[in-house]
């Protein structure tokens, strides 16, 4: 009985690896499985390489295993490419259609070869060369031992909105597929999967999360221009926010985007934008202007590989210190980084609450691993009851605020640094905002001593907001002289290297960063201090966590901060972090 | 957020007085608009506390202080899509955005095409002096070819975008020029732009005596004309034909004007996002988990 497996569908972009895995991932969730996936798709449509990852693990899981279990290859090329993901006992099953023997290159020992007419079935039987991949879906089901009935419902909901033939066309592939594994049957009993009933968890894209965080943290504007990986919410939430009364629009570029975002925020909206690498670039004049006239936003922010285009569709941690430092002028600002599916639902709607009550621009920073892969949750771990929205200062009558002159002081100077936030429309009164330096209404000035006085309201922020953040999480082990720091997506796979690390006897205790920014000096000061080694796990090349961490502690312990870094634009996974930390301590 | 509505009073343009006096050079035609639009204000009775008035950055920009209603001075360029947010994020507010020939149209050009093709209820007015007058005298997008200026000195070797031209392309479903010289015609321009439902382009020929010496009072005297009568406002042929030929002058008036549903009302399906309750998304959250836990 396997508890966790995982598999590879790899081919062409248009050959339905993409399908095939979804419903592979739908039909491991329906037996009760935690499911990862990981999409590797080029930044074209057709014809290029793609591939995408599922994993089913009987325990929750955050990414993906060393080595697939599974490679279905739609092509010859295929096999070549994702050979080093393959190990002794893994089976690779490829369309016998390019030749049933593989040359020599081709083969690693130990694994199973597998060659399976699948698209000359689907032509010849189903008439449709396309279906090929439900026939693999079929035989990876027979192989796995789910049941008909899981496998009939999942196809049925997968593919119901294009029709009834559709459906049964589907449903037959599986079938033949099913049938060509009990032609041979009896061969690969180890793979058969543990049965466990559906908890009904949730499986969803991490973009999927923020979209119903959004929508649940009385978000009711977005404006966008599309950018993998985070068109998700636009394309989410211009389907849902109408129902509220809202509006998540299509902007002809990112500057306007935020902008529009600023104007709907001082309309009195929790307005948002989303966007990645290039597109921030774009937004940085109006983060700043934000930060100045104090406008609450929440900037989304999904990293991918840059600099420059990149890779568009792979995933990276190269902007920390670009976001952190992004706008000219110095303005607070609150940087979260949530690494789980529950976190990209809460911290979502903290963020909406942080930036109003704070009056302040908020980035949720994440990266293409965590916004366009699926995950489970349990149900009851989202619980939108649980949602609470805090307004902070805001003012819907004139008379509550005192004035100048008939105008509103928008920007009265008070100890936290937070001025009454008035909402244009409301009844006696009128403001002023700019994003030149500014009196106490909002009307600018040169004035010296003003200047002074503002920007220490405004920094002021900093101090309040610093005991409010979400803090880091400690995964502590007793005694442990080894330390992991890390922040986002990195977090699945440095847990399966604790525990892995653990059965050997070495206990690891692991720091994960939330809140980047302001950064968590005196928790970091305080975990490095008792630690002999301290392993900082990334995903850029400068090790930019890293220089934030060096930055937080004292010399003497500099000499125990080792990095580990991966650029690629793929994921980490566990055994690369764990050989490094084991070569470190050899 | 019911108290958004609020009794309009009787009101003169003295009451429309802003925050500051303005600082503009004596002369500045941006006075004689900013004058204007106070006459209009009290004229049709404009809420200040309804009213958001949008600038740029610019010698144009800085009006947002000198007339009383909230006002929002945004980033250079940038006017548009702030207004389109404020629209959208309240659609009772009446928005106003005043803008420079650079403002609206150099940094702001791409804003300016796209809110126009949206037709967001914005009345927009570009404070043209075919210079830039804040960064003191380089050319902007509408000075003329071969226009010497501190960043052309050969001349400029660019041609001149026509505002009014581009508008009527990109979409407006109002668009008229006007001239600071001539306050009457000025006037009741801005005023059937304010009563006019979504959104309105007025190219306001508005002379800086300080760094423009060729396009002055006089200058403009000599070279505008104004529109016949007869004209047909809702025939965008024909403004197009009168925007691109007109007796080798430059026309005045009001072009083009025809009503559409606009983008807050497509968008919003004619609901105010400023008045929901912000917890109404919670329930749907709970149909949307059911779907993604099927
Ligand atoms: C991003 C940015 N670039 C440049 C400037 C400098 N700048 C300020 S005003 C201005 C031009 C203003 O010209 P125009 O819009 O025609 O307005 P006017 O001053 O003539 O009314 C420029 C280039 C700026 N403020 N911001
Ligand atoms: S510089 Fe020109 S545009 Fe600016 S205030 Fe003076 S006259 Fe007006």
């Amino acid at each position: 009985m396997k508890e966790d497996v995982q598999v590879r569908i790899a081919g062409i972009a248009g050959d339905g690896s993409f399908i095939t895995g979804e419903v592979l991932a739908s039909i491991l969730k329906k037996i009760g499985y935690y499911v990862v996936t990981v999409k590797d798709f080029p930044s074209n449509i057709r014809g290029l390489p793609s591939n995408y990852t599922v994993r089913g693990s009987s325990k929750p899981v955050y990414g993906r295993n060393d080595y697939d279990d599974f490679l279905i290859a739609f092509d010859i090329p295929s096999i070549k490419t994702h050979l080093r993901d393959l190990k002794e006992g893994s089976v690779c099953i490829y369309d016998s259609r390019d030749g049933k023997e593989l040359s020599d290159d081709l083969k690693k020992e130990g694994v199973f070869y597998v060659p399976l007419p699948l698209r000359e079935i689907a032509r010849k039987e189903l008439g449709l060369e396309l279906i090929k991949n439900m026939v693999a879906v079929g035989v990876l089901s027979e192989i796995f031992g789910v049941d008909e009935e899981i496998t009939d419902r999942v196809i049925l909901e997968n593919f119901k909105r294009k029709g009834e033939k559709v459906v049964e066309l589907n449903k037959k592939a599986v079938l033949r597929g099913r049938e060509l594994v009990r032609e041979n049957h009896g061969r690969f009993p180890e793979f058969k999967l543990k049965k466990y009933n559906d908890p009904g968890r949730i499986l969803a894209m991490g973009n999927d999360f923020v979209s119903m965080g959004a929508i649940a943290g009385g978000c009711r504007f977005l404006a966008a221009y599309p950018i993998t990986p985070s068109s998700e919410i636009l394309e989410f939430l211009s389907k849902e926010m109408k129902k509220f009364g809202g509006a998540a629009i299509q902007a002809e570029d990112e500057i306007s985007s935020i902008n529009m975002a600023i104007g709907a925020s001082i309309a009195g909206l929790r307005a948002m934008v989303a966007s990645s690498g290039p597109g921030v670039a774009l937004k940085t004049e109006g983060l700043s202007y934000a930060g100045m006239t104090e406008t609450p936003i929440v900037i989304y922010y999904a990293m991918r590989v840059g600099p420059s285009t990149g890779l568009p569709t792979k995933t990276s941690q190269e902007d920390l210190l670009y976001i952190i430092f992004a706008g000219h002028g110095e303005f607070p600002r609150l940087i979260l980084m949530p690494a789980t599916p529950d976190e990209l639902f809460y911290l979502t709607v903290e963020a909406f609450n942080f930036a109003e009550e704070f009056q302040i621009p908020v980035i949720i920073l994440t990266d293409q691993f965590l916004a366009q892969n699926k995950f489970t949750i349990d149900k009851e771990k989202i619980d939108p009851k649980k949602v609470e929205i805090r307004r902070g200062k805001i003012v819907l009558n004139g008379n509550d605020v005192p004035r100048n002159n008939g105008f509103l002081l928008r920007y009265k100077i008070e100890e936290d640094g937070i001025s009454p936030r008035i909402i244009p429309g409301i009844k006696e009164g009128v403001f002023g905002t700019t994003g030149y330096e500014h009196d106490e209404a909002g009307y600018g000035t040169e004035d010296e001593d003003n200047r002074v006085s503002m920007v220490k309201k405004r920094m002021s922020k900093i101090k309040h907001l610093i005991k409010r953040v979400p803090p880091p999480v400690l995964y502590e082990k007793k005694n442990a002289k080894i330390g992991i720091i890390s922040a986002g997506s990195t977090f699945g796979p440095i847990m399966e290297t604790i525990e892995r690390l653990e059965k050997d006897g070495i206990s690891v205790s692991f720091l994960r960063i939330v809140t980047l920014w302001p950064f968590p000096e005196d928790e970091v000061r305080k975990f490095v201090e008792d630690k002999e080694k301290i392993f900082i796990v990334e995903q850029n090349y400068k090790g930019q966590l890293r220089f934030l961490v060096e930055n937080a502690i004292i010399d003497i312990h500099k000499n125990k901060i080792r990095g580990i870094t991966k650029f690629s634009g793929r994921p980490f996974k566990p055994l690369e972090i764990e050989e490094k930390i084991r070569e470190e301590l050899k | 957020m019911s108290e958004i509505l609020s009794e309009v009073k009787v009101r003169t343009p003295k009451d429309y007085e802003g925050y500051k006096k303005p600082t503009w050079c004596p002369g500045c035609g941006d006075f004689s608009i900013l004058s204007s639009l106070k006459k209009v204000a009290a004229e049709i009775g404009l809420d200040p506390f309804k009213t958001v008035v949008v600038s740029g950055i610019g010698c144009s920009g800085k009006s947002y202080a000198f007339f009383y209603a909230n006002g929002v001075h945004t980033l250079h360029g940038r006017v548009l899509p702030v207004a389109t947010g404020i629209k959208l994020g309240n659609p009772e507010l009446f928005v106003i955005a005043l803008s420079g020939d650079g403002d609206a149209l150099a940094i702001g050009g791409n804003h300016f095409i796209h809110t126009a093709r949206r037709n967001v209820d914005i009345k927009l007015i570009i404070m043209n002096n075919q210079i830039y007058g804040l960064t003191k005298g380089q050319f902007s997008p509408t000075s003329n070819h071969g226009f010497v200026t501190v960043s052309s000195p050969y001349g400029s070797v660019e041609f001149p975008v026509d505002p009014v031209v581009l508008a009527l392309a990109s979409g407006a479903s109002f668009v008229a020029r006007a001239f600071s010289g001539e306050p009457n015609s000025l006037t009741e321009i801005i005023k059937e732009a304010f009563l006019h439902k979504g959104f309105s382009v007025i190219d306001v020929l508005s002379p800086c005596v300080t760094y423009n010496k060729v396009n002055t009072y006089d200058w403009y005297r000599e070279n505008i004309e104004f529109l016949p009568n007869d004209h047909d406002k809702e025939n965008l042929t024909e403004a197009f034909t009168y925007a691109t030929s007109f007796k080798g002058k430059i026309p005045l008036g009001i072009f083009y004007k025809k009503e559409r549903p606009t983008y807050e009302e497509l968008i919003l399906d004619s609901s105010n996002p400023c008045r929901e309750d912000l917890y109404c998304g919670r329930e749907r959250v709970y149909e949307l988990i059911e779907t993604f836990s099927k």
